[in-house]
């Protein structure tokens, strides 16, 4: 039986599709035994699972629990004693987030994975760090929303860490300005949510008149595109945008649930999202649940192999997406590299129960 | 000759699709069933079939179908003392958001009680709504049908309260399609005093189906079930309210049960891979909603999917209340029984529909009737549940919108 110390002996991205079946997929089906047993919800679910293709232990035949399931019931398998800190997904307004409950190892986890896989993309040195957020979203210590666990979990990679925004979300400009005096000729490392990074920062940032040089740079960012369809902004406008302000050119997506914390996805060079050793992605028919093939655009089921306090090791969430190879990025990546395409909508419902309209 | 002195809006917000508000000096109440009315509704219904652009929509045909002049022949006659009523006056419709075509049966319902009708239409531009319309308009330009086009309003406004509470101030009827939220709120409004309100507020519908019969059926008589099941159901995504969302498996041999449903729900499902498009929120919403009840029910025996087309809970006991067992888009709850005496303990004010197949319809009629509680409406077959008619919710129509002239 392998555990997730098997998996620490490769490079993140190093394992190939059979040799990660057979590692992963035998972790995953350890955490599968171990929800049933420990979680009497989740064994409820999944008892009499009926979206099984074939009987082989193929990850393919996890069964997968829907995202919106975090938000209607507080699953963990571990005693409440054990639980040392709380995610709360922040979710549109109005809906009841998201709860996941960590124990010490699962967060410990998180985060040496985290860095594990941030490895192959910044290096292995820390180096100073730029926060595109506001400081108050880490006011409570004990239950963080995802922004703030994503702020705390990637923070670890950087020294003089500054937060470059206001309780107000205002840029400050000349802790900006100051900073990279301070570490002029240096890499620098810069962390933000998408939609913060381009609202508070990239469109803030002309209106000092003052140039700003980051080609040094290295941002990393995440949390979706949804807020920003409106404007279409996508990852290419957004890169070019930022490029053509700051010359910063290296720039990062990426991609993840806050149920599964750590094992993210990240953005390569080639434009595609990857799959570490710890992680992997099943694309669904949304018809059958079949799995779908390379090229077809479904469901994304995401599994990873660090949750072990609460059932979250396969969940399949509400985004659609498309695989599109498997081990033979032009990055050199091994695993499965894809996109995501977007949220399912709400589809036009009908019937007389309507809504007051507006 | 107006009836009243009263205005209707006129402002940039508020579009007339049919009607102006200068008519409003020649609106006149008239006499249920007046031949012109009549006359109007069956040509009405010859445009409607005959129109290449209804062909598209089984719903615009549907109404069409309903106007035709036998149906209504037939209707008159269920009517044989009306010849001292007449309409009660300015009859304001709220149609619901959600369903294009039910504008016009509303309006029809108050044209044939002899009323004037100001139908606000769902603010959503829906293709049904724009046909109906024109072809109203195109019978209005014919003289003859003057004072049917005096009476006749059909308004769209964005959401605007100020525009409804006009409206509710000057009506004599309101008939108030919508959830509970949206009902409660428009009756709020204030209305002259002698103005009444016929809410058709949110309901809930459950099916019953003899397992004996379904092993009797030949294969295309259960094609017809199954089709007629798809009707109920799925075409509006399981979310009108007179779709079932429980259904009753009335058993004389427990044996027989699974057989029946097998077969049931197999027809069901070819007729759905073929006409129902699912959506992948829809088929998550179900997954979520599956895996809840799961979690949270305890009388929860097992559930089956059908490629994700047909979700089914079997449960063991009935809940206090029904109106908890609520799905949508083909997500069904199923209980066996052998007393069709359980009926009466879930009747609920908020059950409209009862629709059956294999079971005598007499003794369902007997247990509603002699319950000594309020709920369910209508006992119709299974095909039917979706088919309005000009008694709906309980109410007679004719009768409610007309009023007596009392001679001694």
């Amino acid at each position: 039986m392998y555990t997730l110390e098997d998996l620490d002996q490769y490079q993140p991205y190093s394992l190939d599709h059979k040799n990660k079946n057979l590692i992963l997929g035998d972790i995953l089906f350890g955490l599968e035994k171990l929800h049933n047993n420990k979680c009497s919800e989740y064994h409820k679910i999944v008892q009499n699972w009926m979206f099984k293709f074939s009987d082989e232990s193929n990850i393919e035949n996890l069964p997968f629990i829907p995202v919106r399931l975090f938000k209607e019931l507080e699953l963990l398998s571990i005693e409440r004693d054990d639980i040392k800190k709380t995610l709360t997904s922040s979710g549109t307004s109005g809906q009841t987030p998201s709860k996941i409950f960590l124990d010490a190892t699962t967060a410990s986890n998180q985060t040496r994975v985290l860095s594990k896989i941030l490895s192959s993309f910044i290096g292995k040195k820390r180096l100073p760090m730029l926060i595109i957020d506001t400081k108050s979203v880490l006011k409570n210590r004990n239950s963080f929303s995802a922004r703030g666990a994503g702020i705390l979990g990637f923070s670890m990679f950087g020294y003089d860490v500054q937060y470059l925004l206001d309780d107000d979300f205002n840029l400050d400009f000349d802790l900006l300005q100051n900073f990279l005096k301070k570490h002029e000729g240096e890499k620098i490392l810069l962390f933000g949510f998408t939609y913060i990074v381009w609202e508070f920062f990239n469109n803030a940032i002309q209106k000092y008149g003052i140039p700003i040089n980051l080609e040094n740079g290295i941002l990393i960012h995440g949390g979706g595109w949804k807020k920003m369809i409106d404007s279409a902004v996508d990852t290419h406008v957004f890169r070019e945008s930022l490029y053509n302000k700051t010359k910063l050119q290296n720039i990062y997506n990426y991609y993840g649930l806050v149920e599964q914390t750590g094992s993210i996805f990240m953005e390569c060079e080639a434009g595609f999202l990857h799959a570490s050793n710890y992680s992997d992605i099943i694309i669904r028919n949304h018809k059958d649940y079949s799995v779908a093939s390379i090229g077809q655009e479904g469901l994304v089921q995401l599994v990873s192999a660090l949750p072990l306090s609460y059932p979250g090791h396969s969940i399949l969430t509400e985004d659609l997406g498309t695989i599109y190879g498997i081990d033979n990025c032009t990055c050199g990546r091994h695993g499965k590299y894809f996109k995501i395409s977007g949220r399912i909508k709400n589809a036009e419902v009908r019937g007389c129960s309507d809504t007051i309209q507006k | 000759m107006g009836i009243q002195n009263i205005t209707l809006p006129s402002n940039e917000n508020v579009e007339y699709l049919v009607g102006h508000p200068s008519y409003t000096n020649q609106i006149s109440i008239i006499n249920p069933f007046n031949d012109t009315v009549i006359d109007f509704l069956s040509e009405l219904s010859h445009s409607i079939l005959t129109n290449p652009l209804s062909k598209k929509y089984s719903d615009i045909i549907t109404f069409g179908y309903w106007c035709r002049s036998a149906n209504l022949k037939k209707i008159k006659l269920s009517y044989p003392k009306v010849d001292n009523r007449k309409g009660v006056g300015i009859v304001f419709h709220i149609a619901p958001s959600n369903v294009p075509i039910n504008f016009a049966f509303s309006y029809v319902f108050s044209l044939l009680s002899g009323n004037v009708s100001i139908v606000r239409v769902p603010s959503k531009k829906f293709d049904q709504i724009s046909i109906v319309s024109s072809i109203v308009n195109k019978l209005f330009d014919n003289p003859k049908f003057n004072t049917i086009k005096y009476n006749t309003f059909f308004i769209r406004y964005p959401h605007d309260d100020s525009i409804t509470q006009s409206l509710s101030a000057i009506s004599n009827a309101r008939l108030i399609w919508g959830s509970d939220e949206t009902v409660n709120k428009i009756k709020s409004f204030k209305t002259p005093s002698k103005c009444f309100d016929l809410p058709f507020s949110e309901r809930y519908s459950l099916g019953i189906i003899g397992v004996e019969e379904i092993l009797n059926l030949n294969e295309s008589d259960l094609k017809r079930l199954a089709t007629g099941f798809f009707n109920d159901t799925y075409l509006m995504d399981q979310n009108a309210c007179s779709s079932p969302q429980l259904l009753l498996w009335f058993f004389q041999n427990e044996n027989l049960i699974e057989k029946a449903k097998q077969i049931f729900w197999n027809a069901v499902n070819e007729k759905v891979l073929n006409d129902y498009d699912l959506s992948p929120k829809s088929s998550v919403d179900k997954l979520t909603w599956m895996c809840l009840d799961l979690v949270k029910r305890d009388d929860v025996i097992e559930v089956n999917v059908l490629k994700n087309n047909i979700n089914r809970v079997q449960i063991n006991s009935l809940p206090k209340s029904i109106l908890e067992l609520k799905g949508k888009y083909g997500y069904f709850y199923e209980y066996s029984t052998c007393d069709l005496g359980v009926i009466e303990t879930l009747m609920d004010t908020k059950i409209q529909t009862l629709t059956y197949f294999g079971v005598e319809k007499y003794k369902l009629f007997d247990i509603v009737y002699n319950a000594r509680n309020i709920g369910i409406d209508r006992i119709v077959p299974i095909g039917s549940a979706l088919e309005m008619g000009i008694i709906w919710d309980g109410y007679d129509m004719i009768y409610n919108l007309t009023k007596i002239i009392d001679l001694k």
